[in-house]
């Protein structure tokens, strides 16, 4: 179901999409590079029934992985109960003890929460890694569709699909749930920050302010935005888009200038609402994946409805010496690092290579997991007037406030290079849109 | 039980005026068993609202913000605390207290510690508290008291490759070699009798209590031990941190007095 029209006016959708901004910025060796964040115009495909169960799915998973989160930082039930070796919680760079006791508004810590799939050749949709912290890229086809609709209106005539214009709604609904009193902002950055494109576009989109540190200030155990006439404001709701070690030199890096003093001791106090929840990293570390459909037994007392992709813990006796019998067919995941780095296939190492990764292995068996390598699904891009296919993941985006709900869109991202399964846009790759049919 | 007032001054000053100064506070005997705070007076000047608080670590957190331009900042604290010598019983069970049995920033092992470590004598058989009370000694016996020679940002394993700190270096050092042995354990930031800086020492965790080890002084903590804060190091146990907005040198200087009081009066 190629659309021929949509293809041709590919060009002028990538000129308005540079027109309006729309980067991505990575920092590499130290220097900050901005590159466009190429479009393709063949959309991915998802019919209403292929969705309704990842729908199903998504909503089982980040729920768990909510209260998860809510147990590791009181009462840590999963530990007790020996479902989650604690050396997964407190080697984790992610497990912030500063977060201990904290209950945030409405017991939601992951509110905006970036879920990795792909789909493999058989027809499986497999989970690739989850995103809790301040996942990126739901802008990305927000504009792109926008733009779409306006240059080939008849295309969207013609077939049935959800519009996905209404994530700024649900955005908007889920601050509006956590919000403790006050208005809500958007906390950036700054312009050099690889997503600032989003930043501005989803404050734009939701009504919110868009703010930096110092334009947020916390005074009588509350936090105000003051902005450059001295008018302050009660804030409710913080959509903060920088890192937690960033967000308060008081509690976390003293060197943070992006930060704001205090605001985690209001937080603490319930105050204010910050999304996402500092501390999230812990569940979303490439270590804790493994226990995902663990949680969700656990938690919800189901079964997972959508699987993960094959996964072993040289922790574990029985897995290590899986792994070390299947090596050469496992790709082998640092879990400390993010971004597709730390990434490597067993069958491209050299000898060397392997035995120097063998002998970390065996001295940190916890920094590592091995997979089975999932022979994904090809999606079909325009490369230079041609159709070719190409390896694509979906992140999709699931929204928890008063309840979980799954944006009926996501972010494809493909891999420019034929050979590559590694399609992270920080790594160069390009998008698409993602369509879910609507009958 | 003994009875004491402890005094903790803390002064700043500032080369040039700096605005818009930050600060959190832990510097207040904070109530704990076996240790009750009977009065408190804090002051901080310049004036400002001060916000109370507690950490993730149950310590009592005092924070404010300076905004107009000042030179000077001060804190005076002055507080009657009874103590007694014991146990603290510990609330929390087993499985919420892991964040004491792992390697924190300040407490990491490299290759000096391993090294020291393999040199130990085995453990096996040995309660938490007996063997923290060997290590106590060994280390005693293997670093050196030396006033100055170490930093607020110093790690474990730093010290210890120089061979010599003061009582957060060797606090981090029994912390690590502790918890390297699967201990639970944690960093407590106070003051012990006489004049001069603050201290600190480690306590580990057996069968529901915590006891306190003194690695600069050689001997289990008593009554004459008050405690400020408790956290995995030092870093949790900031008894003063501070940020200012401003091009200026800062000097600073802590003054802790404990005094026992004696008798029926002062009380």
């Amino acid at each position: 179901m190629y659309n021929y029209e949509l293809n041709s006016r590919a060009d002028a959708i990538n000129e308005l999409l540079a027109r309006y901004g729309v980067k991505f910025g990575i920092y590499k060796n130290n220097t900050f590079k901005e590159q466009l964040f190429p479009f393709d115009p063949i959309p991915r495909i998802i019919t209403r029934e292929e969705f309704a169960v990842l729908e199903k799915g998504l909503i089982q998973r980040v729920d768990a992985l909510n209260l998860f989160l809510k147990d590791i930082y009181s009462e840590k039930k999963i530990i007790r109960d020996k479902v989650v070796p604690e050396d997964f919680i407190y080697a984790s760079s992610g497990y912030l003890a500063q977060c201990e006791g904290i209950v945030p508004s409405l017991g939601v810590f992951s509110h905006i929460s970036g879920i990795d799939l792909v789909k493999g050749k058989n027809g499986q949709w497999y989970i690739l890694e989850d995103n809790l912290r301040v996942p990126s890229g739901a802008s990305y086809p927000m504009i792109a569709r926008e733009l779409c609709r306006k240059s080939s209106p008849s295309t969207f005539q013609k077939y049935h699909l959800e519009d996905n214009r209404n994530y700024a709604q649900l955005l908007r609904e889920t601050m509006d749930a956590v919000n403790t009193g006050g208005i809500n902002v958007i906390l950036t950055p700054g312009r050099y920050n690889a997503a600032y494109f989003e930043h501005s576009y989803l404050a734009e989109q939701t009504g919110a302010h868009l703010v930096n540190g110092s334009e947020l200030r916390v005074e009588d155990d509350h936090l105000y935005f003051v902005d450059y006439s001295g008018r302050k404001e009660l804030v409710g709701a913080v959509y903060r888009r920088i890192s937690d070690e960033y967000l308060d030199p008081m509690n976390f890096n003293p060197v943070s200038v992006i930060g704001i003093p205090h605001i985690f001791d209001v937080y603490r106090k319930g105050n204010v609402a910050l999304l996402n929840a500092p501390g999230n990293g812990v569940a979303d570390d490439k270590g804790i994946y493994y226990f995902v459909p663990k949680m969700i037994r656990y938690y919800l007392d189901q079964e997972p409805i959508l699987q993960n992709a094959p996964t072993y813990l040289p922790f574990y006796e029985d897995d290590k010496k899986f792994v070390l019998e299947n090596f050469d067919r496992l790709v082998l995941k640092d879990v400390a690092e993010a971004g597709g780095y730390g990434v490597v296939f067993a069958d491209k190492m050299t000898k060397q290579e392997k035995e120097s990764f063998l002998a970390m292995m065996e001295k940190e068996p916890r920094r590592f997991i091995a997979q089975e390598v999932i022979d994904f699904e090809d999606l079909n891009i325009m490369d230079n007037g041609e159709i070719v296919p190409r390896k694509a993941d979906l992140r999709a985006f699931v929204l928890s406030g008063k309840q979980t709900r799954v944006w009926k869109s996501g972010l494809t991202r493909f891999s420019r290079n034929p050979d590559s399964f590694i399609v992270n846009s920080s790594q160069g790759g390009g998008f698409k849109d993602t369509w879910v049919l609507s009958q | 039980m003994k009875k004491w007032k402890l005094t903790y001054e803390l002064s700043l000053s500032f080369s040039s005026p700096v605005s818009r100064e930050h600060y959190s506070l832990r510097c207040i005997p904070d109530r704990f068993e076996n240790q009750e705070v009977t009065s408190c007076q804090v002051q901080i000047l310049p004036e400002n609202a001060v916000m109370y608080g507690k950490d993730a670590f149950g310590n009592t957190v005092l924070a404010g913000s300076v905004e107009r331009p000042h030179s000077c900042f001060s804190v005076d604290v002055e507080a009657r605390v009874r103590t007694q010598a014991g146990t603290r019983e510990e609330k929390k069970p087993f499985h919420q207290l892991g964040m004491y049995r792992y390697e924190s920033e300040m407490t990491r092992v490299g290759q000096a510690l391993e090294a020291f470590i393999r040199t130990l004598p085995p453990g096996q058989g040995k309660s938490p508290w007996e063997r923290s009370r060997d290590l106590m000694y060994i280390l005693w016996d293997s670093f050196r008291y030396l006033r100055g020679s170490t930093g607020v940002d110093t790690t474990a394993e730093q010290a210890f490759m120089q061979g010599c700190g003061v009582c957060q270096d060797y606090a981090h050092i029994l912390l690590a070699l502790c918890r390297r042995e699967g201990m639970t354990a944690r960093y407590v930031a106070g003051a012990i009798p006489g004049e001069g800086q603050t201290h600190a020492w480690v306590e580990v965790w057996q069968e529901g209590s915590w006891k306190g080890f003194d690695p600069t002084n050689r001997q289990e903590t008593d009554e004459d031990y008050i405690c400020f804060a408790v956290g995995r190091d030092a870093h949790d146990c900031g008894l003063n941190r501070g940020i200012f907005l401003g091009n200026a040198l800062q000097t600073q200087n802590v003054y802790v007095r404990m005094e026992e009081i004696r008798g029926g009066n002062g009380d």
